[in-house]
């Protein structure tokens, strides 16, 4: 069972879709939060070399109901792709600092595989530029290790029901990163600019992440729904993705590695 | 036999006219000695033949001198009777005969023509050719007038070296015996008298006015204009090298007053001095100044540094040329004679110093200097031997002054290639300096740059440690010495509220320690919006209602050091409503007075605790640490709490000086 694959994102929609409820989350300490009204894609793939981390969102995710053998953990590079090719995941988790390489390089095999997979990042005491790099690759969205359990159990929670956890820091960079660009020119860059800039409702999200607007608060000051506003979101990490994937393109093409 | 001082004088009078660009002083002071002054002249030539100096025709008709004779005159014009003639030989200067003689002088020459068979008057005229009358004059052949002087009282004409040449109209000729009567009006102090005379045959004694023309007319009229160029060209080289070249300067000074010098040659009134005798004083003021002028361009010219010279020269100069001024003109003749002879002996040595200095130099232009002056020197001293009569050959000035005019320009010439290369020599150097000066300058500025860069990284290194040591690590000690005093294990609730306080003190030295955490956010909304979203999604999913009250701008900003502790006080302060408080409503205000005083109110709804006996207990090490770090970049927390109403009160002054930190 894979997530779902948004096209576009209703602006009348106001309803969650596939089961995806109003949450009715009580968050006390720790995170105890009945996941019944979640949708749980499973399985989930968790790439994390170190045992105690890894048995912590064990824990977290089995507090969203997910049972021990829907988890697969791999504490390797390699060990994960060997895992992937056994069982098709649904859903994965992905540790940057890995001991056979950078946890980057996966998300982007994964994602090249199946665009539609979420892809979680945690990360230790990662830099804003790594995190960027790992969204560029296509995860669609990240937690924080160092953070305590309600928080990093909220950024799975939100990943789970469909939307994107975000931050004001990467909608400031995403703004400059997907700003419509002057034309250059090239007539082959005109239909990847499209595709790649991004819309005025976006934007206009991406501002109020950046002054620190919650989703919700967005939600309300725009007339959406919660759900709505997320979906932007994702699309926006998707456009990221293609946007690092053209300008990779048009770089082998200017230097003449392709056509 | 002809009279050596007159002819000296008609040919010095002529060789000035060969100078070209540069004159030979000393053919000028030679001409001025051998014109104006008598001793020169020998008392033997007066034994000459009369008539040999009378060009007589040997074509069909013959002119033949019968006698040349000379009387003193009267003011009033009229011719002397027949007593007082004595015979002269022409040219004549009657200061030998007649001394401090001053007035009218009358010449008469008598002579007769004789024509072979067939001869007829019209076929061969007889014309007359004067070469000079010094100073003015008058003409008459028989009774009447032929010529005369536009003024024959002062501001006497100028005639000394006005050739002329007349036609003797037939209608006026007698057969037998013409006379020919001379009025001239001189000065004792000056050699006054009477020039060569031709009578006879029409094409020869033409030819000779023309020749007589050509030098002592349009060759020194030509030597003027080019000296007049020649002081015009320098002065402006002068001008155009900043005034540095000073040789240039003093040659352009030397050429003008050359100049001025040989307009008395050329001149035919005595303007714009009123009178003839003043003019002799100003003529030999100029001779002086030349000299003085040539001495110190020679100096200047060489580069050698006499300025004691130099002022000792202008001293001599001055009094020389203040004597002139003021002597009496009974006294004149001797004072003008010693000028021209000071001005001579300046010119000499001035020449002989520079061939002794060039030949210790020795250098290319030097040398051709002195061999120009060498040869005026030689000149000046074979036309000595001329005029003592040891020699006999011709003068030799008119040779030297083209060797010098030569000589000069070559060296002219020499000067601007040699100062052109130093030029292009320069620029390439210039370059050269700047390229390296420039290489040098990045060289530094490279070391400077990796200097600062190196102590820079030093300096937050420093913090770093400085941070560890504050923060974490008293943080980890705290912990070690809870651990060691308490007798029971310690709960683990409590532990970890521990081992989280060091994570977040780790994380603010992290923070601190990278480049995006030391920037000063550039508003409060910035500033505030990483935490807003974080709690707000937090809040969102627990059902708490939240305010955030934030101004647009700073009124002065906080440092990086304030703003990293406001971001933990608020971390710290969110975390404990989000645990403890079970809030429904939280609102945070950030507020900056006039005083620049920043004061952020965190305030909730919730259960509310006890302030004295947290802090007592030591549970909440959460709630000291805060209040730590407020103190530490110098502001005050103040904690409030009751049941429903939970407050914490920063106050934090931002310093101007801290706030540019």
């Amino acid at each position: 069972m894979k997530n779902n694959n948004f096209q576009g994102c209703s602006i009348q929609s106001n309803s969650g879709m596939m089961g995806v409820g109003v949450p009715t989350f009580s968050f006390d300490m720790p995170a105890h939060s009945p996941s019944a009204d979640l949708t749980l894609p499973a399985p989930v793939l968790l790439v994390e070399d170190e045992p105690l981390v890894c048995k912590r969102l064990q824990g977290l995710l089995a507090h969203f109901g997910y049972p021990a053998e829907a988890v697969i953990t791999a504490g390797s590079l390699a060990e994960a792709r060997e895992r992937m090719r056994s069982d098709p995941v649904a859903l994965a988790l992905v540790d940057l600092g890995l001991p056979d390489g950078n946890g980057i390089e996966l998300i982007h095999e994964m994602h090249e595989a199946d665009p539609s997979l979420s892809i979680l990042v945690i990360s230790a005491w990662s830099t804003e530029d790594m995190i960027l790099a790992a969204l560029r690759a296509g995860a669609t969205g990240y937690v924080l290790k160092e953070r305590d359990d309600t928080e990093v159990a909220l950024s799975i929670r939100s990943v789970l029901r469909g939307g994107a956890p975000i931050d004001p820091f990467l909608a400031r960079r995403i703004i400059e990163e997907l700003r419509p660009r002057p034309a250059t020119g090239a007539n082959a860059d005109t239909e990847a600019e499209s595709t790649e800039s991004l819309t005025a409702r976006e934007s206009q999200i991406l501002r109020l992440v950046a002054d620190g607007l919650a989703n919700r608060e967005i939600a309300e000051k725009l007339f959406l729904s919660r759900y709505t506003v997320e979906c932007h979101i994702k699309h926006i990490y998707r456009k990221l993705a293609v946007s690092s994937r053209t300008r990779a393109i048009h770089a082998a093409r200017t230097r003449g590695l392709l056509d | 036999m002809p009279s050596p001082a007159w002819c000296m004088r008609w040919r010095s009078a002529r060789w000035p006219a060969h100078c070209g660009a540069l004159r030979a002083m000393l053919a000028a002071t030679w001409w001025i000695i051998l014109a104006m002054t008598p001793w020169a002249s020998p008392s033997s030539a007066l034994g000459a033949e009369p008539s040999s100096r009378i060009v007589t025709s040997t074509a069909t008709c013959r002119v033949s001198i019968l006698s040349v004779r000379s009387a003193k005159g009267s003011p009033d014009g009229r011719r002397p009777g027949a007593d007082g003639w004595v015979p002269v030989t022409l040219p004549d200067a009657w200061g030998t005969r007649w001394p401090d003689y001053s007035g009218t002088v009358w010449y008469r020459v008598d002579w007769q023509r004789h024509c072979d068979d067939g001869a007829t008057s019209t076929s061969s005229p007889v014309a007359l050719g004067v070469e000079s009358m010094v100073m003015a004059g008058e003409i008459y052949l028989g009774d009447d007038l032929l010529w005369r002087d536009d003024s024959l009282t002062e501001p006497l004409s100028r005639s000394w070296n006005m050739p002329r040449y007349w036609l003797l109209p037939e209608a006026m000729l007698h057969d037998g015996v013409n006379t020919v009567w001379f009025r001239v009006i001189g000065y004792a102090q000056l050699p006054s008298g009477m020039g060569v005379v031709h009578l006879g045959d029409m094409a020869r004694v033409s030819a000779v006015y023309r020749e007589r023309t050509w030098h002592n007319r349009t060759l020194m009229m030509a030597n003027l204009i080019a000296s007049g160029v020649m002081a015009g060209l320098f002065l402006f080289a002068w001008l155009a090298s900043g005034r540095k070249q000073s040789a240039y300067g003093w040659y352009a000074l030397m050429s003008l007053l050359w100049v001025l010098f040989v307009y008395n040659v050329v001149a035919l009134t005595p303007w714009p001095v009123p009178n003839t005798l003043l003019m002799s004083r100003v003529n030999i003021m100029l001779l002086m100044a030349y000299a003085a002028c040539f001495g110190v361009f020679t100096w200047r010219f060489s580069e050698q540094h006499r300025p004691k010279t130099e002022r000792c020269l202008w001293t001599v100069t001055a009094l020389v040329i203040a004597i002139l001024g003021l002597v009496p003109d009974a006294n004149l003749r001797a004072v003008l004679n010693f000028g021209a002879f000071a001005a001579t002996a300046v010119f000499l040595v001035s020449c002989l110093q520079f061939i002794g200095f060039a030949l210790r130099t020795r250098t290319l232009d030097h040398l051709l200097v002195a061999f120009c002056y060498a040869i005026f020197v030689a000149v000046s001293v074979h036309d000595w031997l001329y005029l003592l009569r040891i020699i006999t050959d011709q003068p030799g000035l008119p040779f030297s002054s083209a060797v010098e005019t030569l000589g000069m320009s070559s060296i002219l010439g020499l000067r601007m290639a040699r100062d052109a290369r130093r030029g292009e020599r320069f620029n390439v150097e210039l370059a050269e300096t700047v390229a390296l000066a420039r290489s040098e300058l990045a060289t530094t500025l490279a070391r400077e740059h990796a200097l600062s860069l190196t102590n820079t990284r030093l300096q937050e290194r420093l913090q770093i440690a400085h941070e560890l040591h504050d923060g974490f690590g008293s943080s980890l000690v705290r912990l070690m010495a809870m651990v060691e005093q308490t007798a029971m294990p310690i709960d683990n609730t409590r532990f970890l509220s521990q081992l989280k306080l060091m994570r977040n003190d780790l994380r603010q030295t992290i923070d601190t320690g990278t480049s995006a955490g030391v920037k000063v956010p550039a508003t409060p909304t910035v500033w505030i919006a990483p935490l807003r979203h974080r709690f707000m999604q937090l809040f969102d999913e627990m059902d708490i209602r939240a305010e955030w009250q934030f101004p647009q701008t700073w009124q002065r900003p906080p440092n990086a050091i304030q703003c990293l502790a406001l971001t933990r006080l608020v971390e710290e302060a969110m975390a404990n409503i989000i645990k403890h408080s079970r809030a429904r409503n939280v609102r945070l205000t950030l507020a900056q007075s006039a005083q620049a005083v920043l004061t952020l109110c965190i305030v909730d709804d919730g259960i509310g605790f006890d302030v004295a006996a947290v802090q007592s207990a030591g549970v909440s090490v959460g709630m000291r640490s805060m209040q730590t770090r407020i103190a530490r970049v110098g502001g005050l927390l103040e904690v409030s709490s009751r049941a429903g109403e939970t407050m914490l009160l920063a106050r934090l002054p931002i310093d101007a000086l801290e706030s540019m930190a």
